[in-house]
Formats: structure tokens, C-alpha cells, sequence
């Protein structure tokens, strides 16, 4: 049975946030301001929109256009910049934990979700450690399957150059846009090398999604200023990513190239 | 003109002839309030929504006869024109980088009492709130899911129950911090704090 208090939908949640951003006038935030003062309930919910915008603030997951607004209007007011150290310090707490024995469900009644998780892996639980273990090695197999087969099948291209950012962390500007059209197969991706790489014998790139997933990706081509590597456009779903690249030196020792090429999916 | 009880009792008679009831909106427009001037950038939203009422009370004598609505859009009337006094007031350039996102202040002092505050909370609370936040992203909206279906709760009901424990932690975090990172607040207070209010 699923039990929930009354939640907004869709289009009031959208409404908030636009509010929250300045980004609602007229009649519509009038309207939304007159609920705020007589439907606690709707201001609860304005409440948890409120925690999901901060939070997604400090975990870094505002940009260009999007992340000035957070920061010249929803971020404004003293209290919510106190908020936003808040939930930083809360993320860091979250993330940053040791994990903890698993305790006896006896000692403390209804296990909770991460001592479950935990319960799943010990020792005792040999079945489900091996039948996991195979299905993430299938899963592995596919998704290696799904970058690395044979990239002369895809046909319809959406071409970006991109050129190396100096740092790892990129500003929204710095994100260049790929239009992926639903008749593109594939991104084709002109990599222009950085100068003084010519001590490398090849070179290895990787896809990092923004949640730092790492991929390897094949380079399909490459000359003394550019390597082009093709990604199947199923693996680039709406978002940000950057890829890195590495230099294998001639002894075989393989050395990340300083920054990143940072590209936004549309 | 000062406050007094007797035009007090006249503004939540105009709320509803129920007293009980007068209360609950006052509250609600109290709180109403205080969310619309955080959202608007006001620097002392309390301050702000405790003048928007008294400005209300002060003007009641004069309007109450020939007003015809609701009272809330009177308040929210009055709340506008505040907001207007205050940018007129501060007249900030918008493009101006929030202080405190640069200097971080209290960094350190905030985690201290962050972490003295989760301690307060029973165990299955402090699980609840750390694992509500163990993750970013995508990652983090597929976890959400999970964790509703653990509970048997809808997601919305999910984000409802993690905003009640951030209000309750916030809330002891600020008195941490004006402690000077020595919280004295008991326990049972905390856990039973709460309630429905403006948290911004």
C-alpha cells in the first residue's frame, strides 16, 4: 500500500520552481503567493522543492544559465545561503559516514534500508553474492558490448569539436552543446589533441557522466592534432559529461592528460 | 499607532469568528509570508512578515467595512509593497555573488554541530536522513525510489518525511551555532519540535 500525504503535481512543482528561480510573473505568481499564505499544505510542499534546489545547488548540479539564477535569486536571501551550508554539511555527513556493523535485528527491530544492503553481501548470503556477481558480469559484457562493438554500423552522426578545458570541474559556459537529433545513431566527436603529446605512442579516452561514471571510449581515428572518437547515441542520454583523455608513453605506462572535454547532450 | 490586544482580537475576528480557526490562518499567513520575502530575497524575512501584520492590524479600522475578499490578498497587498520598500532600500546589483557562497564562514562549526544534532535524532531517524542524501544526480532520484518502496510510502510523502528531520536538524543546528558549537538542546525538545511553519 503506498501512503503519502497530498502531493503537487507536475506543472504546480514546475510552477514553484520557476518562482523559486524569478523566473514566474505576473497573474501565475500571484497566484502561487495568495497559496503560500492560505494552504499550509501547499507550503510544505514549497518546502521540499526548496531542499531539492539547495541540494542540488551544492552537489553541483546547476549550470550556465540555470546556476546564475540559483545564485543571484534563489540564493539571495540570507536564510537560504544558511540553508546551503546546511545541506552541504548534511551531504558531507551522508557521504562521508563509516559504514557500521550490521546489527541484530533483535536489537533494533525493522532493519533499515543500508543494513539490508549490507545484510545482502555479508558472508552468510553466498547465494545472492554469486548470483550478483554474475549478473553484474553480464551487465558488464553488454554495456562493454554496447561502446565497444563495431562502430561502422551506425550511420546518422551529430559531429561536435571539442577542444581540452584546462580543469577537471567545468563552468556551464564551458560545456559545449550536442544536438542529438532521434535520427542520429551515433555522436562523432573531433578531440583536438593538446600541444607537447607527441612523447605518446596512443592515446585511451573515457566518457564521465555527471555521475562520474567512467567509460572507456574507442578512438576511431587520429592524426597529429585530433582523435575521433564515436559514441552510440544510446549511451548519451540528456546531460552533462567530459571526456579524458590519456597518453600511453612508449614503456606501455598510461598518464591522464591534464583537463577535460566537456560537451551537454540537448 | 501601537499594538494593542484590542486590534489583535479585531484582525483575527476578521480572519474567522472561529478563534481557533483565526489562529490557524493568522499562523498560515504568518508562514505564507515569511516563504514569499525569503523567495524575494528580503533580508530579515521574520522581521519582514511580523510588519506586514502589524501593518494589517494598524490599517484594519479604517478598511474593514468596505473590504470585500479575502483577507489573505490584502496581506499578500501589503507583503508586496514591503518587498518593493526593500529593494528600494538595498538596491543590490543582481549580478552580485552571494557573501557567504565566498567565504564560507562556519564551515567547520556548522558539521560540528551537524554532527552533534544527528546524534540527537533516534537511530532509524539519523539512518533515514543520511541515506536520504547519500547520493547526487541520477543516482540520487533512482535511490529516492527505492527507499519510497522500502517504506511504502509515495516519493512525495518520502521528500515530506526528510524535509520534517531537516527542518527539526536545522533548527537545532542554529541554536548549536548561537551556542557557540555547544548544544544544549534535550533531546525529547528536538525530536517533538517541528510542526508546520516557514522553514526558510
Amino acid at each position: 500500500m503506498i501512503v503519502g500525504v497530498t502531493n503537487i503535481d507536475n506543472n504546480n512543482k514546475t510552477q514553484v520552481k520557476q518562482y523559486l528561480l524569478g523566473q514566474l510573473g505576473g497573474a501565475d505568481e500571484e497566484r502561487l503567493e495568495l497559496r503560500l499564505l492560505t494552504d499550509p499544505s501547499f507550503g510544505e510542499e514549497f518546502d521540499t522543492i526548496v531542499d531539492e534546489i539547495t541540494d542540488q545547488y551544492v552537489s553541483g548540479e546547476f549550470q550556465g544559465e540555470e546556476l546564475k539564477r540559483v545564485e543571484q535569486h534563489f540564493l539571495r536571501a540570507p536564510e537560504r545561503q544558511t540553508k546551503a551550508q546546511f545541506a552541504a554539511a548534511l551531504i558531507d555527513q551522508a557521504t562521508a559516514r563509516e559504514p557500521e556493523p550490521v546489527k541484530l535485528t533483535s536489537d533494533v527491530g525493522t532493519p533499515t534500508l543500508r543494513e539490508r544492503w549490507r545484510a545482502l553481501w555479508s558472508p552468510e548470503n553466498f547465494a545472492w553474492r554469486f548470483a550478483a556477481t554474475a549478473a553484474i558480469v553480464v551487465i558488464a559484457a553488454g554495456l562493454a558490448f554496447m561502446v565497444f562493438r563495431d562502430q561502422s554500423t551506425y550511420r546518422n552522426f551529430a559531429s561536435l569539436e571539442l577542444t581540452i578545458s584546462t580543469s577537471d570541474r567545468a563552468e556551464g559556459s564551458e560545456y559545449k552543446p550536442l544536438h542529438l537529433a532521434p535520427e542520429n545513431d551515433a555522436a562523432k566527436i573531433i578531440l583536438q589533441l593538446p600541444e607537447q603529446t607527441s612523447q605518446y605512442t596512443s592515446f585511451q579516452v573515457e566518457l564521465v557522466d555527471r555521475d562520474g561514471v567512467r567509460r572507456p571510449v574507442e578512438i576511431k581515428e587520429r592524426n597529429q592534432q585530433t582523435a575521433t572518437v564515436i559514441i552510440p547515441a544510446t549511451a548519451l542520454p540528456r546531460g552533462s559529461y567530459a571526456l579524458h583523455l590519456s597518453g600511453i608513453k612508449p614503456d606501455g605506462k598510461q598518464e591522464r592528460i591534464a583537463g577535460s572535454y566537456f560537451f551537454r547532450v540537448e | 499607532m501601537t499594538i494593542t490586544k484590542d486590534l489583535f482580537d479585531a484582525l483575527l475576528e476578521w480572519l474567522d469568528p472561529d478563534r481557533e480557526k483565526a489562529s490557524e490562518r493568522y499562523k498560515a499567513i504568518h508562514a505564507g509570508l515569511v516563504r514569499m520575502f525569503v523567495s524575494k530575497g528580503v533580508s530579515d524575512a521574520g522581521h519582514a512578515a511580523d510588519e506586514t501584520m502589524d501593518r494589517v492590524m494598524k490599517r484594519l479600522p479604517e478598511i474593514r467595512a468596505s473590504y470585500v475578499g479575502d483577507p489573505a490578498k490584502y496581506f499578500h497587498g501589503v507583503a508586496r509593497n514591503l518587498i518593493l520598500e526593500d529593494r528600494r532600500r538595498k538596491e543590490v546589483p543582481t549580478d552580485c555573488i552571494p557573501d557567504l557562497l565566498t567565504k564560507e564562514p562556519e564551515k567547520s562549526e556548522m558539521s560540528e554541530c551537524l554532527a552533534k544534532c544527528l546524534k540527537l535524532l533516534p537511530t532509524d531517524k539519523q539512518e533515514f536522513i543520511l541515506d536520504y542524501h547519500l547520493y547526487q544526480g541520477r543516482a540520487k532520484v533512482e535511490h529516492h525510489r527505492e527507499m519510497a518502496g522500502e517504506f511504502s510510502i509515495s516519493e512525495g510523502a518520502l521528500r515530506t518525511r526528510a524535509h520534517h528531520l531537516r527542518v527539526i536538524l536545522e533548527k537545532c543546528v542554529d541554536e548549536c551555532i548561537s551556542r557557540h558549537g555547544k548544544t544544549k538542546v534535550a533531546p525529547d525538545a528536538i525530536i517533538s519540535s517541528g510542526g508546520d511553519r516557514g522553514s526558510d
